[in-house]
């Protein structure tokens, strides 16, 4: 065996750019720091790359813990070609553009006061249920504005929800006529109020038409490359998306806090999908383990600073 | 003919309208307001001419429609199989009604016999 580079340890200064941090952790470049820095030299080459189909696949509670913005910017910069999510991100993210919020909380409270209390609690975020209240209001007048003649694809859905928000994830995505797949809508608020809607209601939503145009685009690209957070719904959809065309993912990036000996998609390696013909034998990848609240924001910060340069 | 209420109002063992048939209501729960949005009511019924169970599930507040269940009672003016004539002991309407198969026996000509009607529908009903 070799050994590669010396290990170049860190040194920090006040006033350091993101950019000169990475490049500090890329010096370092051992365990998740290593692979953090890693991650931003794969972003960066796979944004720059014009032939590349660009995936963004979002899953766990982010949008409650602060990540709306992030991915909403990212769209608006042509960052996101496809962006697949669970129906709870999207959930959060129409909540917030209705003007409601998620507060500061703890995890070190009693969960029945809160419940008497009608507040929800994600680990240290609190969301009261008036939010719930006010989503339940949108969502009834969304489906009883639409039409019952023919039915609608979860993608058109998701786009007449973002056509009728101020800002956003589903704002934006729709301002710039990027998809949104949510394979799992019905497992969502979205869809609980569906079913409710459809009580009274005759509005069709087929769950299978987006994969024609997934797979549409699939087909004719060149080149794909992932960034998933998580793993779940989100990213089994989107690795298996490639799997009937002759190519796989040459680029890709996961930020996770699982491990792979639990079974979990989320903990799974990049690696592991190697042998499933998801990834490419010759892909860039690298999979960090943290909690993505901190390294999200890291790295496209660190990417934004390489692709201005 | 129906009257508009609204789904909180309900009563068990009172009539709603689910899918244009009048129903009766067998039993309502109620859901707290959460995650899932104002409170609701769960109503199941039982259709009260075609004995079809239904449910539906709205907001306590949602608009909804309580069809009016008239009892009347009907001169039996002939019967051919299982189909009387009746003429309304009140109105002195002439109309067909289905004889069910269970109180066949009760239904004779030149008596009168119990009826429901709502909704522009009719079924004899002796209780």
């Amino acid at each position: 065996m070799e050994c590669g580079e010396e290990v170049r340890h860190i040194r920090l200064k006040a006033g350091m750019t993101v950019g000169e941090l990475f490049s500090e952790f890329k010096g370092a470049g051992a365990y998740n720091g290593g692979a953090l820095a890693r991650a931003c030299d794969i972003l960066q080459t796979m944004y720059i790359d014009k032939e590349v189909l660009k995936f963004f696949g979002f899953a766990g509670a982010m949008v409650p813990a602060g990540m709306r913005a992030i991915v909403s910017d990212m769209i608006d910069k042509g960052l996101i070609d496809i962006l697949v999510s669970t129906g709870a991100n999207l959930t959060h993210d129409i909540i917030e553009a209705l003007g409601c919020h998620h507060y500061h909380g703890s995890s070190c409270v009693s969960d029945v006061d809160l419940r008497k209390d009608e507040i929800n609690r994600i680990y240290d975020v609190f969301l009261p249920n008036d939010a719930f209240l006010v989503f339940e209001t949108f969502m009834q007048d969304l489906f009883s504005s639409l039409s019952d003649d023919s039915p609608y694809s979860i993608l058109q859905i998701l786009n007449e929800i973002g056509k009728r928000l101020p800002n956003g994830i589903l704002a934006s995505a729709s301002k710039k006529n990027i998809p949104v797949f949510c394979p799992a809508l019905s497992d969502s608020m979205i869809g609980l109020q569906y079913w409710l809607y459809k009580q009274a209601g005759k509005l069709k939503i087929d769950a299978f038409t987006d994969m024609n145009e997934l797979l549409d685009s699939c087909f004719n690209a060149k080149k794909a490359g992932v960034f998933i957070i998580g793993g779940g719904v989100p990213k089994n959809f989107i690795l298996q998306s490639m799997l009937m065309t002759p190519n796989g993912f040459d680029y890709a990036v996961q930020l996770t806090g699982d491990r792979p000996d639990l079974g979990g998609l989320s903990g799974a390696t990049l690696d592991e999908a190697r042998s499933w013909g998801k990834v490419t034998p010759e892909a860039k990848a690298v999979t960090v383990y943290a909690d993505a609240t901190i390294t999200l924001p890291l790295l496209v910060a660190a990417v934004y600073e390489r692709l201005e340069k | 003919m129906k009257e508009q209420t609204e789904v909180g109002k309900l009563k068990e063992g009172r009539y709603v309208v689910i899918e244009d048939e009048p129903c009766k209501i067998l039993g309502i729960a109620t859901s707290k307001p959460g995650k899932h949005g104002a409170a609701k009511s769960r109503i199941d019924a039982v259709g009260i001419f075609d004995g079809v169970k239904r449910s539906i599930v709205q907001p306590v507040s949602a608009k909804t429609y309580v069809p009016i269940v008239e009892r009347k009672s009907g001169q039996v003016l002939s019967i051919s199989g299982t189909t009387a004539q009746l003429m309304d002991m009140k109105e002195y309407t002439n109309f067909e009604i289905p004889i069910p198969d269970d109180i066949a026996d009760k239904v004779e000509v030149g008596k009168e016999i119990g009826y429901i009607e709502s909704l522009g529908k009719r079924k004899i009903s002796i209780d």
